[in-house]
């Protein structure tokens, strides 16, 4: 049996970013594991600098899903079936300007898809602004993985 | 391939598993020598995730299960 990493509709969501030249990068720990990060998390988190909201509402209806503004507690979101794992970031603590943030991200391939993914050390400096216990405790092992892809020629 | 008798009973695969685990852990062990404040463990288990493919490291980390299985 096949293993594919993302759901149908998260193949779709991201193809469809990508096709609309809707500019955005994998950051959190979702970018971490794809550095070589060891660890678990729920979400997918997208970065976007400025949301499109014709744009990233299509690429969510094209992906059987929605884009929402927020409502009430509700933050920005995209939902529907098989697109709940994707969580939308519009402000990410410690990094800089969207733009320059997406020129240095790296390059990776999920299922065929190409995405842009947040380097490691990004990832750990933006954790350790945030000051959060949950991103603070995450910080040794990313370290640790920071250490080891220095010995390791890049992906 | 190594076969000396520190390791006894083992299949050529599982010498070869055991062999590679402990250059793994000699250079974790390196790195920890130059960055003390590393775990050994953490720097081990992330050269090992550095040997998967990117899609697999997620794969890996993504708890949440999907709605349904699929294929393409």
């Amino acid at each position: 049996m096949s293993e594919f990493v993302l759901t149908p509709a998260e193949r779709i969501l991201l193809e469809e970013l990508d096709r609309l030249g809707v500019p955005y990068l994998i950051v959190g720990m979702g970018a971490a594991l794809l550095e070589g990060a060891t660890g678990t998390t729920q979400d997918l988190d997208l970065w976007f600098g400025t949301i499109d909201r014709a744009k990233v509402g299509e690429a969510a209806r094209r992906a059987g899903g929605f884009y929402t503004e927020g409502y009430g507690q509700q933050p920005p979101a995209i939902g529907g079936e098989g697109l709940d794992r994707v969580d939308v970031v519009l402000t990410a603590q410690g990094l800089g300007p969207f733009a320059d943030e997406h020129a240095q991200a790296r390059s990776y391939e999920l299922d065929g898809v190409p995405v842009r993914v947040l380097p490691l050390a990004r990832v750990i400096a933006s954790k350790r602004a945030s000051n959060r216990p949950k991103d603070l405790a995450q910080l040794p092992i990313l370290e640790a993985t920071l250490a080891a892809r220095q010995r390791r020629p890049p992906d | 391939m190594d076969r000396s008798p520190i390791l006894p009973d083992l299949t050529d695969d599982q010498r070869a598993w055991l062999l590679e685990s402990e250059q793994l852990w000699r250079e974790a062990g390196g790195i920890v020598a130059e960055q003390p404040d590393l775990d050994v463990g953490d720097v081990y288990h992330a050269l090992r995730s550095l040997r998967l493919s990117p899609g697999e490291r997620l794969r890996r980390g993504l708890t949440r299960v999907r709605v349904r299985p699929h294929s393409r």
